[in-house]
């Protein structure tokens, strides 16, 4: 069996079927509006940090937005976030898997909130020192799976210890941009969140 | 030469995606990449063919070093290490070099597809055909791009305020100018989160949402849209039979097992169907004929 062409279309089934989702919610356009803004400042953060490999504070502001919106909207922030600014850096195959990858980080963001209301400073920069290493894995997956064989341990760990220092670095990056701005930021995104949020007062109370 | 609709365009870079991934042939795996390559050249999109090699070179390139080191099958052993610690003794065969390479080829094929979409079809009409079927995420994704640009302008306007004030960003201290940059982000930051909200108002304003949504032009299918569907047609009966027949495979372990004359047939079926294709492409760019008529 070839899992390349299957892991390719599990991807575009499920992405296929996230989108679609989106299409049918009820979104507000407030809400549309703070996504694209997200994604774009996580996507443009991509380029500044361009002259040191692997580097850059997207995947921070990824989960960040999510841990702040809540899953469903971290992961469309990843996703949008990396299609855009791919737009400018190069379309290729290791776009899907770059989505899945941010779309994902953003998602466990939101799942963050569930298990810690008020984390500090050391939990996000942690947290996100995790996800460099996991998005580099994710995007490791497809090479490994696509372009090796056998498929075994031994393979896999060649595979992943090429890319260690690089993963590393991803990892020390995030970490400190999580412990660096992370309270920061959360705290300006709450205050957007409660300024597009409102609550209905039914008519009767008025009168 | 007049781009394609996006709709023939997906479907037929959808069918050479699949190809090269399905296949592990050499020689079909090169007929794709040497009617991605002729085309684009054709296109007289040389440079940005350059431009995408080079991205591949470093990943080929790992590849090409992983697949001996992991793949200990294969008959013509190269080198044969003492034990390592972990991963265990290591032997380089000639096999798992050739399947590297293979792999390689195979990478390069789908880089250079995506960029062949890109160059066949026009990036708004993909945007207008997307937003026929999924109109929410074509205008959350044209608003980032549109905000990617403004943000540049907001980042030049934000530090020349900041010079003004008197911030040093020469500063040559690498944790002073880490300072020095990070009011920026926390100005661009909350600017960029308020013009969001702005926008939305302006889009709620304008009725965004209030009913169906008009388009002011329409992506038509013209001529050579229907030529390419008869092309993409045949191509995907091919492929769908070759699966039954089960071409295009190689064995490279343990030894390579050379190429079966009945696949060879088949790719022959497979290149006319490329070259038909590159041929109508070298035809609406070069021959007048062709070009008024599609």
């Amino acid at each position: 069996m070839n899992y390349g062409v299957i892991s390719v279309s599990i991807l575009l089934i499920s992405f296929i079927c996230i989108f679609v989702s989106y299409e049918r919610q009820s979104i507000s356009v407030k809400e549309i509006s703070l996504i694209a803004t997200l994604s774009a400042l996580a996507g443009v953060s991509r380029v500044p940090f361009a002259a040191i490999p692997n580097v850059q504070p997207t995947t921070f502001l990824v989960i960040i937005s999510g841990y702040v919106f809540g899953p469903g909207f971290g992961f469309m922030v990843g996703g949008i976030a990396t299609l855009a600014s791919n737009v400018f850096l190069g379309q290729g195959p290791w776009t899907p898997w770059q989505m899945l990858a941010w779309g994902l980080a953003g998602f466990s963001g939101g799942i963050l909130r569930k298990f810690f209301k008020n984390p500090s400073r050391l939990l996000l920069g942690i947290f996100a020192f995790c996800w460099g290493f996991l998005f580099d894995y994710i995007m490791n997956l497809w090479h490994w799976l696509a372009f090796v064989y056998p498929l075994t341990v031994q393979s896999f760990i060649v595979t992943y210890i090429n890319s260690f220092y690089f993963d590393l670095m991803h990892a020390v990056g995030n970490f400190t941009f999580a412990y660096l701005f992370g309270k920061d930021f959360i705290n300006i995104l709450s205050r957007f969140k409660d300024r597009i949020h409102y609550t209905e007062i039914p008519n009767q109370k008025i009168d | 030469m007049a781009k394609l609709h996006p709709f023939t365009m997906i479907l037929f870079s959808m069918i050479l995606f699949f190809m090269a991934l399905i296949y592990n042939h050499p020689l079909y795996i090169c007929s794709i990449l040497i009617f991605i390559v002729v085309s684009i050249l054709l296109l007289g999109e040389g440079k940005q063919l350059k431009t995408t090699m080079k991205y591949g070179v470093y990943t080929a390139a790992l590849i090409l070093i992983i697949n001996p080191l992991a793949n200990q099958n294969g008959r013509h052993i190269l080198y044969k290490s003492g034990k390592i610690p972990i991963i265990g003794k290591i032997k380089i065969t000639q096999e798992a070099l050739a399947y590297g390479g293979n792999m390689a080829l195979k990478l390069f094929c789908i880089l250079l597809i995506f960029l062949f979409y890109g160059l066949m079809t026009d990036r708004d009409e993909t945007f207008s055909f997307f937003s026929k079927y999924a109109h929410k995420l074509t205008l959350t994704l044209s608003m980032t791009i549109n905000i990617i640009h403004r943000l540049r302008l907001e980042i030049m306007r934000v530090k020349d305020v900041m010079i003004l004030r008197g911030v040093n960003f020469q500063e040559k201290n690498l944790r002073k100018r880490m300072k020095a940059y990070y009011p920026i982000l926390k100005v661009i930051f909350i600017a960029s989160l308020e013009g969001s909200l702005d926008q939305a108002e302006s889009l709620y304003a304008r009725g965004y949402g209030k009913g169906v949504r008009t388009s002011y032009s329409q992506v038509k299918i013209k001529n050579i849209d229907y030529l390419f569907h008869g092309i993409n047609f045949i191509l995907l009966c091919f492929v769908v039979y070759g699966f039954f027949l089960n071409v295009g495979f190689v064995q490279f372990y343990p030894t390579f097992h050379g190429f079966d004359l009945k696949e060879n047939i088949f790719l022959i079926y497979i290149d006319i169907i490329l070259v038909v294709a590159i041929l109508l492409i070298w035809g609406c760019k070069r021959w007048k004929f062709l070009r008024y008529k599609i």
